[in-house]
Parts: structure tokens; sequence; C-alpha cells
């Protein structure tokens, strides 16, 4: 063991003999709290609440201020975890970055681009209750649908909220002489006045990106013929997708068939919140429990009528289990995420990370425990 | 007493079942406020009452104070923050540093231990003689569900002692040691973990506790050592009698109920609520009163509903006893003075065989 290890671990020790908390952010965090400071947590931050932008009827960006010196290696096209604290309640949910790596490093402004889920916890909240000032917590970057490096050409194909993390890219291109070398095929069924980032676009395209603002309504789902308006040959390009999943697999399909490198093409779905919506309610009678650790997926299904403590056991899934009546919270494994519905209230969960009492509930979707 | 049918039982447990959805739509940034402010101010309290304690070669009345700040702040952990944290009662904030599965207590008594026998088989199947390990601790005899053995005699005296070293009962009492250290080692055990796991985190949080009253905190201020040392001792004991206190008028009062573990078969949502209610005793006092009991003072409420944040029980109960009032299911409250008298009179009754029943006369 090496010298410094040798200190952090006496240094853990003697913590946990004498405050009893595992880490000193567990002993701090609630007095800092308690006193309005910022709580001290590995890998997040504090970020300031700049301002909210609506961009039509049901996306919004928010713009915050954060210290850059966290954010040094913030790459276009990356998203991060934001957590808020609604009504002494911790949720978190992932959002795209809209903002270029350059704002940031000029302005210390970091913009999220959201899309408001109506019926949902926390995009409404941020959307409509937060105020410029607000403090929310933000986590390092990540994700790797990103530039790549050293390709002639960009295509970029975004539907609906997919536009958020290649906006971000975009920018980036065009602040470094490359808006030339990229096409937008962006895919909304929006009237005129509700596309959103209209400004955004708008200037992009004064730098030289050539965008095609595709109306589903009118000229349909992504296809040869759309790639018409290519400066160069298909080949020469690297291809962006965001967007819903069926999207991403049919333009992935397209582009194969006309001999596009699949190696080539990079995607990322704007899923995170999109099974966040009230009609997949009623698919309550077919959902999944996926057990992380175990690596085990379990289906659920309405007629056996079990709840997910039953079907770690059926699945040979390692649960501890106590009471069985939802007294003892013995049972309690943390969700990473998916909704499930608490069968003593009858109450649907939110969709983030979580403590749940397995004993007391059902898969409302795909939900994935710590187990 | 007779007890209601099933009828009666459910539409009473749909109706406390209703008072909890309620309490828990109101749950939110006040409870969230609350929990921190009061592990804020005990954090500091602790600080402040060891600094203290230092001083008291100034004068003893300084010493004396720190003792008691120290057994305080003790017993707000242990009570108000600790226990209530332990039941799951904050896991709702998504806070890891307020979590119940990893919470542990200023005791010697290990929090995962206490976790799994507590909340699990005190909390289920709380006063059935046989399953309930707390009615009695093993130590006392209490209804005349046990027979009366020579011993009893003088167990008043066994429970003074129990009421000082109580934190080293709760520790043995939860692991059940005579089991892990004696008794046969099964070939099937029901348990997550192993008793070899069970005595290392037994003997790990003794010694960490051990370390930090009697040998860190005593060491750091070594020309006083003797009277931190001391004061850290007394502290605890205090701490101790406190607890034995509350948690006995919480269950060992005149009029609690004891049950059979045939009650247990086919037990409905409406019986376990109503056995709950029928095992458990309240104490009226002032807020501050309750919040030093870790609102166990509403032990009723907190058997029915032993997840929701404590305080909620005090605008919880009179709906309780309006519940309780409607349905006609006694609901046991008093004062301190008075439940904590019928406790001793329990266990001053029980110390001698019980006489068969006379016949009546009249």
């Amino acid at each position: 063991m090496s010298q410094s290890a040798l200190f952090t671990s006496t240094g853990t020790k003697l913590l946990r003999a004498l405050t009893n908390t595992e880490s000193l952010n567990n002993y701090l965090n609630p007095i800092l709290s308690a006193t309005g400071m910022s709580e001290r947590q590995a890998d997040s931050w504090t970020a300031t609440v700049h301002s909210i932008y609506w961009q039509n009827d049901d996306l919004f960006s928010l713009r915050l201020h954060i210290n850059r010196k966290h954010y040094q290696h913030f790459r276009a096209g990356q998203y991060v975890q934001l957590e808020a604290e609604i009504d002494g309640q911790r949720l978190q949910r992932y959002f795209s970055i809209v903002s270029a790596p350059y704002e940031l490093r000029e302005q210390a402004v970091l913009e999220l681009g959201i899309r408001c889920i109506e019926d949902g916890k926390v995009t409404p909240w941020l959307g409509h209750t937060l105020k410029p000032g607000s403090k929310l917590r933000l986590s390092k970057p990540a994700g790797e649908f990103c530039i790549q490096a050293g390709a002639q050409q960009h295509l970029f194909i975004a539907a609906g909220s997919g536009i958020t993390p290649i906006l971000s890219m975009l920018k980036a291109l065009s602040a470094q002489g490359s808006a030339d070398r990229c096409t937008l095929l962006y895919y909304h069924h929006y009237n005129e006045s509700q596309i959103p980032f209209r400004k955004t676009l708008q200037s992009l395209e004064d730098f030289g990106v050539a965008i095609h603002l595709i109306d589903t309504r009118t000229q349909g789902h992504f296809c040869k013929a759309h790639l018409a308006p290519l400066r160069a040959e298909l080949c020469e390009h690297n291809a962006y997708i965001c967007g819903p999943g069926n999207m991403i697999e049919s333009c992935f399909r397209t582009l194969e068939s006309l001999g596009f490198s699949g190696e080539n093409i990079h995607y990322e779905f704007f899923g995170a919140n999109s099974f966040n919506r009230a009609s997949d309610l009623e698919s309550d009678s077919h959902s999944r429990v996926i057990f992380g650790h175990s690596k085990v997926v379990s289906d659920w299904n309405a007629g056996q009528a079990l709840n997910i403590l039953e079907l770690a056991e059926n699945a040979k899934v390692p649960a501890i289990s106590g009471c069985r009546i939802g007294v003892c919270h013995q049972c309690v494994c943390t969700k990473a995420k998916g909704r499930v519905r608490n069968l003593q209230t009858g109450l649907v969960s939110d969709s983030g990370r979580e403590e749940i009492q397995l004993c007391q509930s059902i898969p409302v979707d795909t939900v994935e425990l710590e187990l | 007493m007779k007890k209601p049918d099933t009828a009666t039982l459910e539409a009473f447990a749909r109706e406390l079942d209703q008072l909890k959805l309620n309490t828990r739509a109101k749950v939110g940034s006040e409870d969230a406020r609350y929990i921190r402010r009061l592990i804020a101010f005990q954090r500091t309290l602790e600080i402040s009452a060891r600094i203290l304690m230092v001083l008291g070669f100034v004068s003893p009345w300084l010493w004396a104070l720190a003792v008691l700040m120290l057994a305080t702040a003790k017993i707000l952990e242990n009570m108000e923050i600790g226990h209530n944290v332990m039941h799951g009662q904050y896991d709702w904030m998504n806070d890891p540093a307020i979590n119940g599965k990893t919470w542990e207590w200023d005791i010697v008594g290990d929090g995962d231990s206490w976790r799994r026998y507590h909340n699990h088989e005190h909390h289920t199947y709380t006063n059935v003689i046989g399953k309930d390990r707390d009615f009695g601790y093993g130590l006392l005899r209490l209804s005349d569900d046990l027979p009366w053995r020579p011993k009893n005699t003088w167990q008043f005296f066994t429970y003074l002692n129990l009421s000082l070293l109580f934190e080293w009962g709760v520790a043995y009492h939860e692991v059940a040691a005579e089991r892990i250290f004696i008794g046969k080692q099964r070939k099937h055990s029901n348990l997550p973990i192993s008793r070899q796991e069970l005595k290392r985190a037994f003997f790990s949080k003794i010694g960490r506790q051990v370390f930090k009253d009697y040998i860190f905190f005593p060491l750091l201020c070594w020309p006083v050592a003797g009277q931190v040392l001391l004061g850290n001792f007394i502290a605890n004991i205090l701490r101790n009698l406190w607890t034995s206190t509350i948690i006995f008028c919480g269950h060992f009062t005149g009029d609690i109920h004891t049950f059979k573990e045939k009650d247990l078969d086919n037990e409905t949502r409406g019986d376990w609520y109503y056995r709950q209610i029928l095992g458990s005793s309240n104490m009226t006092g002032n807020k501050l009163f309750h919040i030093l009991t870790g609102h166990l003072s509403y032990q009723v409420e907190h058997h029915l509903f032993p997840d929701i944040p404590a305080p909620r029980y005090r605008e919880m109960a009179p709906v309780v006893q309006e519940i309780c009032r409607k349905y006609d299911i006694p609901y046991n409250t008093g004062s301190f003075a008075k439940q904590y008298g019928s406790v001793v009179k329990r266990i001053i009754k029980y110390s001698f065989p019980t006489r068969a029943p006379k016949a009546q006369t009249a």
C-alpha cells in the first residue's frame, strides 16, 4: 500500500469510528444544506439558473452558469445528469447539452435542451416553477455521441427533440470554420412558428451549414431522395443520427442499403424521458424487470400478479426479504430507472434513481434494479 | 374485550390506509428541512459538548453541562434521527447522506443487525409471544404467557441493570447473540449474511464505539483524560436510561395486550393494525418531549405507520384516536408518570407466580 493510500484508509476508518458515517461528505452535507450552502459530492457540482427560454409549446432551453474548471473535458454532443430537489425530494434526469464547449469557456454557460413532459415530475417543474438564480446540481458530461475527428463531411439527421446534441456539434464545428462541411436533415412535424431553435438554426445557416427542414407530414420520413442536396459523395460522410429508436433503425437500414459503411454511422436515442408518458401506463400488463447486477431479465405480466420480490426469487436473484407486507424495509433496493407502482398506495413512482420496497412494487415499464 | 369482526376491521383498516395516504401526500420540503436542520443541530451540539468537556477543569459546572449536552446529542441521534432514518422514513428524499439502508447510529449495537431484527421481527410480530423477542427481552417476565421462574423474583433489579446498560443489551439482543455464539449452527439459514459476518459486525461496532468514547477522545485531551472518560461514560449511561425508559413505556404499560402465534394465521391488514394498536401505548407531553423520545411517545402511530416521518405522528394521532373511538378499539395513552408507573407495576407484578384466578363471587 502506498503511503497516501494508507493515509486515506486510516482517515476513513477514523472518520467512521468518530462519526459513524462512511464519508466526510455524508457527515457534512446535511449541515451544509441546512445552512443554505452547497453540498459537496464527488463528480457533481452546483449550477445557477440563468434563464429559461421556451423554444415552442413543449421544448425549452435551460441556461445555467457553472464553474468552467469542472467541465474541461466536455465535448460537443454529450449529455449531463441534472439533479433537482422538488418538494424535498431529489430527482435526477439526463438532458442533452445544446451549447458548444466554447460557450462554456467564454461565458461559463451551459445550455440544456429539455422537452417538457406534461405529466412528468421534473420537466414541468424545470420549465414553469424554477426561477433564475436557483441552484441545481449537474454531473460530469458523459456520452460518446460526438464529432468524429478526421471526418471529411458530416451528415446530421435529427428528429424532434433529437436536434439538441446535434446543435452543440454544429455550433462547435462552425466555430472551427467547418460549417461548409456540415449538412443537417431535420425531421419535424411543427408549423413554421413552432420549429424549435429557429434563431440558432438561422445563424448556423449563415455560417454555411446546409440545413434542410423536412416536415414529416408532407415529405415523409428519411429516404434516399432526401440525400439529393448533399454537397459531396455520400461515402465521404460520417452520419450522426438522433431521434426515437424506430427512426434511428430506419435511417440506419436506408444508409446501409445505399452502401454506406455501418462504422461511420453514429447515433443516440433520446429515450431518457420517452417512457415518461401517460400512454405507457396502459402497457402495465406487460412490463419487464432488469436485475442489473445479476444480469437477469424477467418479464412481468398482470396475470401472474407477482410483486418484484417474488419475481426476483423466481429468477433466483439473491434478494433480501423480510416481512413481505411493506413494514420492515429489508427488501429495499435501488432502482436505477423505470417506474413502479406501489401496491399499497397504488401510486406510480418517479422514473429516476431511487430506493423502492420490492415486496410492495410491481413494474409499470422497463425497470432496472441494482440487484 | 371482544375483538371486532372482520368487516369492522376491514373498514377500520381502510380509514387508517386513507390517513396514511393523506399524510404521505403532505410529506415534502418541510420534512426534509426539519431532518437536515436537526442533524446539523445534533452534530453541532455533540462537537460543542466534547469541546466544553475539556474545560471541566475551569469549573465542574461546565463539565456537568457538557455531559448533559453530550447525552442530549446522543439521545437526539439515537431516537429522533437514527431510529427514524433507519426505518426508511426519509428514504423518499433520495439523499445519500440520509438513507435508511446505510445510516449507522451512535450506540454499540450494529445498525445492520438492528435493521434486520427490529424492523422485521419486532414491527411485524409486535407483542406476539415467541415471535417478538422484544417482549421482555428474554430477561423479564411481563405477562402470564411465560411460566414463572425463580429468577423472576429479582427481575426489578434485572430491569434496572438492563436500563443502565441498555445499549449493550440492544447490541447483544439484536444479533440474538446467544444464538450466534452458543447455539447450534443451522444448516439452512434465511439470514442474508453468515454467522461469521454477524460476529464481525457485532465486534467491529463495539470496537469503534469504545475506541471513540473511551480511548480516542480521552487521549486527545490527555491532561484531562480522566474527566473526559468519565463524562463520556456518564453521557452514555444517561442516554441508556432515557431510551430504555421511553421504550418500556411504549410496549410494557399496564393495559398492553399480548398475542399468540396462532393469532398470526391468515392475519388481514385490519387484524395487523388492530394488533399494533393493542400492543403499543402513547405518552402525552409537549413538542420538545416528543422530539427527545424520537416521537416514540407516539408508539401507536409509529407501529401503524413505521415509515412515515415521525414528526407527522403529532398531527396523525388525533385522527387515529378518533378512528379508534368510532370502531370502539382501545387507544392507550397517558402522561409519562402514569405510563411509567404502570410499567414498574407490571415488572413487579410478574416477578411473582400468578395466583389462580379466584372464583367470581357476587
